[in-house]
């Protein structure tokens, strides 16, 4: 009998496209959401455009690309909110929603509609995955039951609400096990217990803050092993990638060091557990992309399912830059019901979409975390997400990749051993293993380097052995570097294999960078261009997509230096001060200089970003940001480099690439470094007759205590070089100052120390610019709430500037047209002022991109990125003259201090904010409301507020607002002083006890009861810095705002934006808030122009 | 829990200093790179595989016989060898056969320090031990886009980089299939029996699809290359004809059986080789690819259902999908480069694919081919 050849019922033709589909975004960068998300958003509507859809996007963030011109129909930056988001399916009535490609912010507000019967209300059809499916794979029960369903395992686990039940679970389970808090507020609920009597203590613990508690049966030490999963509407299936994590379970997936493709699992586990992916994929129906992560227990190759996420995720970002396979733009298509097969390869264009690439290389991930920014922060790592970026690095060994990837960091690493580690004995460094900490790997490598065993190491982190190894072979490479005679080519070259960098060479040598540059030009040691093409060599493919690597001895890709192109330097990877608005300018020149008949070549090591992506330029390397790398790429491509682009990183290679003879576009290497030298750029200042703060150096103590009385307090002060830019402080008095210099123990001698006069209460700008040949062609003012003080990526920004004159904006213009004449600025620059008494003082000008170019871009409709590459390709760009801006907007910090156990969220000189949000509106108040509650804070419904104000200028600056709350029938509660206060100026306020202070009503009953809307707690001037180290002074007030942040309240630590909020809120109520698409905001002002 | 520790069992150092190795290839070209497997001269054909895992059941896969195998996957032997398991006197557990067929290997780094809980040694021990000469420190990429651009070549590794290698003028090829099949009928039964009996023709065949058939619950009978399935005493209800090495176009007397079997109607599985022979025992014909599909990674659609499937392929070779005859048509297709992956008879239950299904290396999104019997 012939084989049944059934009409087949699956493959139906794709759905008729819906015709209007609204895509949520992940809003601002925080802590575990970000720039992935840009990157699938932007690909997301890509691809719909592709298929003629009509996209509204709903995202604040103004920093991305997803929410640039050309891209989304219409652009809301508004909250991605249920309340917001029905609003605009009530304006603009689209057919489809696709909720998988914001994060989980997005994932979320698509649960919500969902539940709330909005989307049935609107007829609104979910793309993709089913919100059954979401909502199946969030709920723990859920989930496993439907795994256990088709027989897939995953960690045994149970929700218990008294000791008891939880001691008898652990009996039948079996100890250790894992306790989790449903609700982890406090970060005091979670932790592994051992023992019975060790149980019993957790579990009354943290059943006495929080009404359930999971156990789960302890996986630590286990394997972990991920896999990108793809599925579409036919159930045809595949697995893009599967990556193995360096750091075994216990440290969450995206804290951990993570190689593609994995490496210690053999043939049959990995092909098992890709069916148990594609096993699962199914049964829960996903359409479109997931991820699946396993724990795996070395030496059984039992396995558990941890979780899975129905959505694009970081690791998809990671996944897709690692292939080359382009995850979210096949995830969009299949949402719309394309289907695998019929999709092509968009790498090689010739295949199909449906297919697995195969690697020729290795990928490492690296976390990069910014906990040195922050005071009183937790610095053990574990199964929370702390780290702000992450850097991926290719190479053809593991050795090679992890050396690039810990120099990527930008974090002053040259490879993978830390010369600073070696300092400390073999047990001192096998005792700082006993926690896991941001510097894990690097001190494995120093005990490693110390003698430690292999075997001992493992037994401490767990950490597979064939990693170890691994770094013991780099360690082996330089101590062979240490004790070899003759730098031979032979050694030379296999050093570079291991992935050393000049600088180290040199360092282990005592030569210099440059000598061993020459050597190894002179000896032939150079690295190859290795082009990813998602085959490993199968099928020829033309892919942009290309590495560098010294195991290889022949390029894939031969620039022609004849090309007209331009090199572009990325932005590296996120940190605080260094985010997605980089990747904006970056992508912005690229994208410009191909309209202007230049190809595009971009270095960039950040696999979070749209920079990256396969069809954003002409040559992508996916390679370091250090000056030996890019000298390795100019000597081929021999194109002109533009370093103004890509915030610090790039800025400061200026000089030293110039010197080795690369012709940079723009602003000349000299004239950036006159301005990034303090004396020289006061120098000109002074020169040029602009004002600037009183500033002077001392290099002893003396010295900064007879300057200090000489400029008077306070003043800021900052160590002419330090590493972390962490003791930067405003000093109050000289016993301040005295203290600052003890805690820092700063080498003053060597690297002065610089006071500049603080200017108090000065209102700061922001001015931003391009300049052509030293004219400005193009600029905007913004105007922060917050006064100097808080650093500018902390500020809430006003474009336009609300308070200043035309008298104050011309003369900082004219300051700015001075400088830019001076520099012979051409290309992008940014200059901050201080404006006491109608006259604006410069405290700073970078002749680079500043974050604020994409916000200013997008407000005024004139996207200086494009104008800046234009200058620089001698091209002649129109100068924009004065720009009107009918409406108002907002730019508004997101910061992720929820996440960062015992975090003090205050804001200071140091910037401390992850993200951005902007948002546009009639006035400054409409706007700014917008904007904030895109950061996370709710409209006040409660009509409460926590009232706690430092200091007598705090309580001043907030009477007002107090007033307003008041009217507005706000309940006040008070702590101690404050309530004083209030009560003397006819405000009746509950006071409410400290946490310190008994009897009173406490303060933590408020937090805890979840009454309050919001909280203001300011801490007094006094008290700035002294939180730095740890001091007591300011305690109470830093466990208010820690609990406020712990449960979830929101809080204002700084009377300005405190008070900008109630103003907000007493003129506005939620319903008034006007529903504007960017584009009809930009329309009324095209109107306006022309009436 | 306890977790034990395990380490890479004793660390094999690669000889030091280590000895220069080179692949010469009858283009003349020659990549250099240092020995680690087995001190001997080997030539063979030159071809590449992009599997990232599945070293053992590659090496131990009778069709790469007498080939000089590259990984494009840079990181060769991490997770070393296992001891090998045998599932029957004649069928191992853990490898495709009894030993390596290819004839050397090329590789870019091989590791020195395996880590798996079933390691047993590392695989520069197995390739001595099993005396098969291997090349590491070459570029391998570059190597691949040669083979790709080129086509498959005649090469040979040797210890010195002096003579001016030419491959022998060819004195036909050996006939690896009377090679690696094997000489004898063999009989195993299956633990699940489904009562039903097939003939397995041996062209040298992976011991993965005889696991397979004995997990599908069939009572297999083993037959050499040139035996007539049909001649077996036993009552069989089906026939399958296993993957092997080498021109289908050498196994003339299993295409004549195959045709009898055919003619016969009995339920025909072909898999890989025999597929081929399925193809020129109905009249289709046969070409040999410029350098074949060899990885874990090839893309086959369902030209009826339209389902797709991730496949493990392993050929030099491809039937010439228009040279299909009447009564039968193009079951799978490659979705990379169109080439024929299947054929199906209308009539009978005579079917055949061009790749893997049971993996070993690689996917096994297919395993379901093995249920080929349909009784009534």
């Amino acid at each position: 009998m012939p084989i049944k050849t059934k009409k087949n019922l699956l493959t139906k033709t794709s759905l008729k496209n819906p015709q209007k589909i609204l895509i949520l975004g992940s809003g601002a960068l925080k802590i575990g959401e970000a720039g992935e998300f840009d990157y699938s958003g932007t690909q997301a509507i890509k691809a719909l455009k592709e298929e003629g859809c009509e996209v509204i996007l709903v995202n604040p963030n103004v920093a991305t690309i997803q929410t640039s011109q050309g891209l989304a129909d219409s652009n809301y930056f508004l909250p991605v909110t249920v309340e917001f988001v029905e609003k605009v399916i009530q304006k603009e009535k689209p057919q489809a929603i696709l909720l998988s490609f914001g994060g989980q912010t997005a994932l979320n507000c698509g649960i919500a509609l969902y539940r709330q019967g909005i989307l049935k209300k609107y007829g609104v059809e979910v793309l993709g995955t089913p919100v059954q499916t979401i909502i199946d794979t969030e709920d723990r029960q859920i989930f496993s039951q439907r795994l256990a369903s088709i027989g897939l395992k995953t960690a045994k686990g149970k929700i218990i609400t008294s000791v008891a039940e939880g001691l008898a679970f652990a009996d039948s389970q079996g100890y250790p096990v894992m306790m989790r808090t449903g609700f982890a507020l406090g970060g005091t609920g979670s932790g592994v217990a051992k023992t019975k009597a060790e149980l019993q203590v957790l579990l009354k613990k943290s059943l006495s803050t929080s009404p359930q508690i999971i156990l789960e049966e302890c996986l630590s030490g286990w394997k972990e092993i991920e896999y990108e999963v793809v599925r579409d509407k036919d159930d045809n299936c595949i697995t893009v990638c599967n990556m193995e994590n360096f750091d075994p379970v216990g440290v969450h997936t995206g804290e951990s060091i993570v190689i593609a493709p994995s490496q210690t699992l053999d043939n049959h586990e990995y092909f098992q557990l890709r069916q148990i992916s594609m096993d699962a994929i199914r049964e829960l129906k996903i359409v479109g992309e997931c991820n699946i992560q396993y724990a795996v227990n070395p030496s059984t190759f039992e396995y558990r399912i941890i979780e899975v996420n129905a959505r694009l995720s970081r690791s998809s970002a990671l996944a897709s830059k690692a292939t080359g396979y382009p995850l979210a733009y096949i995830a969009a298509k299949l949402a719309l019901g394309k289907t695998l097969p019929e999709l092509k390869n968009r790498i090689t264009k010739e295949t199909s979409a449906f297919f697995e690439p195969a690697l020729d290389y290795v990928v490492i991930k690296m976390p990069r975390w910014d906990l040195d920014k922050y005071t009183r922060v937790n610095v053990d790592i574990g199964s929370e997400m702390k780290s702000v970026g992450e850097v991926m690095s290719i190479g053809r060994s593991f050795e090679e990749a992890i050396q690039k990837g810990s120099r990527m960091l930008n974090n002053g690493h040259l490879g993978v051993i830390d010369d600073q580690l070696l300092k400390f004995s073999q047990a001192q460094l096998l005792q700082q293993l006993e926690k896991v900490s941001p510097r894990r790997m690097f001190i494995v490598a120093a005990a490693l380097a110390k003698g430690a065993s292999l075997k001992k190491l493992n037994q401490i982190t767990g950490i597979d052995f064939w990693f170890l190894a691994k770094l013991k072979n780099i360690v082996d490479g330089y101590q062979k570097l240490q004790s070899t005679s003759k730098l031979t080519k032979k050694l030379l070259l296999s050093s570079k294999q291991l992935g050393f960098a000049d600088r180290q060479i040199a360092r282990l040598r005592s030569q210099t960078p440059e000598d061993i540059r020459a050597k190894r030009l002179e000896q032939g040691v150079v690295p190859v261009i290795k082009r990813i093409d998602t085959m490993a060599g199968e099928f020829p493919a033309q892919t942009n997509y290309l590495y560098m690597t010294y195991l290889g001895s022949i390029s894939d890709h031969v620039p022609n230096p004849k090309e007209k192109k331009i090199i572009v330097i990325g932005g590296g990877p996120y940190a605080i001060g260094t985010s997605v608005e980089f990747d904006w300018c970056a992508v912005n020149t690229v994208q410009t200089a191909k309209e202007l008949g230049y190809a595009g070549v971009m270095i960039n090591c950040n696999p979070e970003t749209v920079s990256t992506d396969y069809d954003t330029s002409d040559y992508l390397y996916f390679e370091e940001l250090s000056l030996e790398r890019i000298q390795d790429i100019y000597d081929l491509e021999l194109s002109p480099v533009v370093v103004s682009v890509g915030g610090q990183i790039p800025n400061n290679l200026a000089l030293p690439l110039a010197k080795y003879g690369v012709p940079l576009l723009g602003t000349t290497a000299a004239n950036i470094y006159r301005a990034e030298h303090r004396q020289t750029f006061s120098a000109l200042l002074d020169q040029l007759d602009v004002p600037q703060p009183l500033w002077m150096e001392a290099t002893s103590m003396d010295e900064a205590l007879q300057l200090g009385r000489k400029m008077g307090f306070p003043i800021l002060v900052r160590p002419s070089f330090v590493l972390s830019g962490k003791a930067m402080s405003v000093i109050e008095s000289e016993a301040q100052l005295i203290h600052y210099l003890d805690v820092f123990d700063l080498n003053i001698a060597d690297h002065p120390l610089v006071l500049t006069r603080f200017l108090r209460d000065a209102v700061e700008c922001d001015f931003d610019g391009v300049a052509n040949k030293g004219e400005v062609i193009a600029s905007a003012i913004s105007e922060h709430v917050e006064s100097g003080g808080v650093h500018s990526g902390d500020s809430t920004m006003l474009l336009p500037s609300v308070t200043l004159s035309e008298l104050v904006k011309q003369r900082i213009s004219d300051s700015a047209a001075k400088i830019a004449k001076a520099l012979e600025i051409t290309g992008p620059f940014n200059m901050q002022c201080l404006i006491v008494d109608d006259l604006p003082y410069v405290i700073e000008c970078n002749l680079r991109a500043s974050r604020s170019v994409p916000f200013v871009s997008k407000v005024t409709n004139h996207n200086f990125m494009s104008l800046a590459t234009a200058a620089m390709l001698n091209q002649k760009p129109t100068p924009v003259s004065q720009i009107e801006i009918p409406f108002q907007a907002v730019k508004s910090p997101q910061f992720s201090f929820h996440k960062l156990r015992g975090a003090d969220p205050i804001t200071r000189v140091e910037m401390s904010s992850t993200g951005e949000v902007a948002a546009f509106g009639q006035d400054m108040y409409e706007a700014y409301l917008k904007a904030i509650l895109s950061t996370g804070i709710s409209y006040p419904q409660r009509k409460a507020v926590l009232v706690s104000l430092g200091g007598l200028k705090g309580k001043l600056s907030f009477l007002k607002s107090c007033v307003r709350l008041q009217k507005l029938g706000f309940t006040l509660y008070a702590t101690r002083g404050t309530a004083i206060f209030l009560y003397e100026n006819g405000i009746e306020a509950h006071r409410v006890s400290k946490v310190t202070e008994a009897g009173r009503e406490s303060v933590v009953e408020l937090f805890t009861d979840h009454k309050l809307d919001f909280a203001v707690i300011v801490p007094g001037a006094q008290k700035e810095f002294t939180v730095e180290n740890g001091a007591t002074i300011e305690t109470d007030g830093y466990v208010l705002r820690r609990m406020a942040v712990d449960y979830g309240i929101p809080i204002f630590s700084n009377t300005e934006a405190a008070s900008f909020f109630v103003e907000s809120v007493y003129r506005y109520d939620l319903e008034d808030l006007e529903l504007k698409s960017w584009q009809e905001y930009l329309q009324s002002k095209n109107n306006n122009t022309s009436t | 829990m306890f977790i034990p520790l395990r380490r890479a069992f004793s660390v094999y150092m690669i000889q030091k200093p280590l000895t220069p190795a080179y692949l010469h290839l009858a283009d003349g070209s020659l990549f250099e790179g240092v020995s680690v497997g087995y001190h001997a001269e080997a030539a063979g054909e030159a071809v590449f595989s992009t599997g990232m895992t599945g070293y053992c059941e590659s090496l131990s896969d009778p069709s790469f016989a007498g080939q000089i195998l590259t990984f494009t996957y840079p990181l060769i032997g991490n997770y070393g060898v296992p001891q090998p398991v045998k599932l029957h006197p004649t069928v191992m557990a853990n490898f495709e056969s009894e030993k390596i067929w290819a004839h050397g290997i090329v590789v870019s780094e091989v590791a020195t320090e395996p880590s798996h809980h079933q390691l047993q040694k590392t695989f520069s021990q197995w390739l001595i031990e099993q005396k098969i000469p291997a090349i590491a420190g070459v570029d391998t990429r570059k190597l691949t886009q040669k083979i790709r651009e080129q086509g498959t070549m005649a090469g040979k590794i040797t210890f010195k980089n002096t003579t001016n290698w030419e491959p022998a003028a060819e004195s036909a090829a050996p006939n690896f299939v009377a090679l690696t099949s094997s000489k004898v009928v063999k009989t195993y039964d299956s633990p699940t029996p489904n009562g039903l009996t097939v003939a397995l023709i041996d062209c040298g065949v992976k011991h993965g699809i005889i696991r397979r058939l004995l997990e599908a619950g069939y009572r297999v009978i083993r037959v050499p290359w040139e035996m007539n399935p049909l001649d077996i005493a036993e009552k069989i209800d089906g026939v399958v004809c296993s993957n092997g090495p080498g021109d289908p176009k050498q196994c003339g007397a299993t295409v004549q059986n195959i045709k009898k079997v055919v003619e016969k109607g009995v339920p025909f599985l072909g898999i890989c080789l025999g597929h081929q022979l399925l193809a020129l025992a109905v009249g289709a014909d046969t070409y040999k690819l410029k350098y074949g599909h060899r990885g874990l990674n090839q893309p086959c659609q369902d030209v009826i259902t339209k389902r797709a499937y991730l496949t493990s392929q392993n050929h030099g070779f491809a039937v010439d999908k228009d040279s299909i005859p009447k009564g039968y048509q193009e079951w799978f297709v490659n979705l990379n480069d169109g080439t024929n992956e299947g054929l199906l008879s209308f009539k009978q239950q005579i079917r055949s694919v061009q790749f893997h299904p049971e993996g070993c290396p690689g996917p096994f999104d297919t395993q379901w081919l093995f249920d080929f019997i349909k009784t009534a």
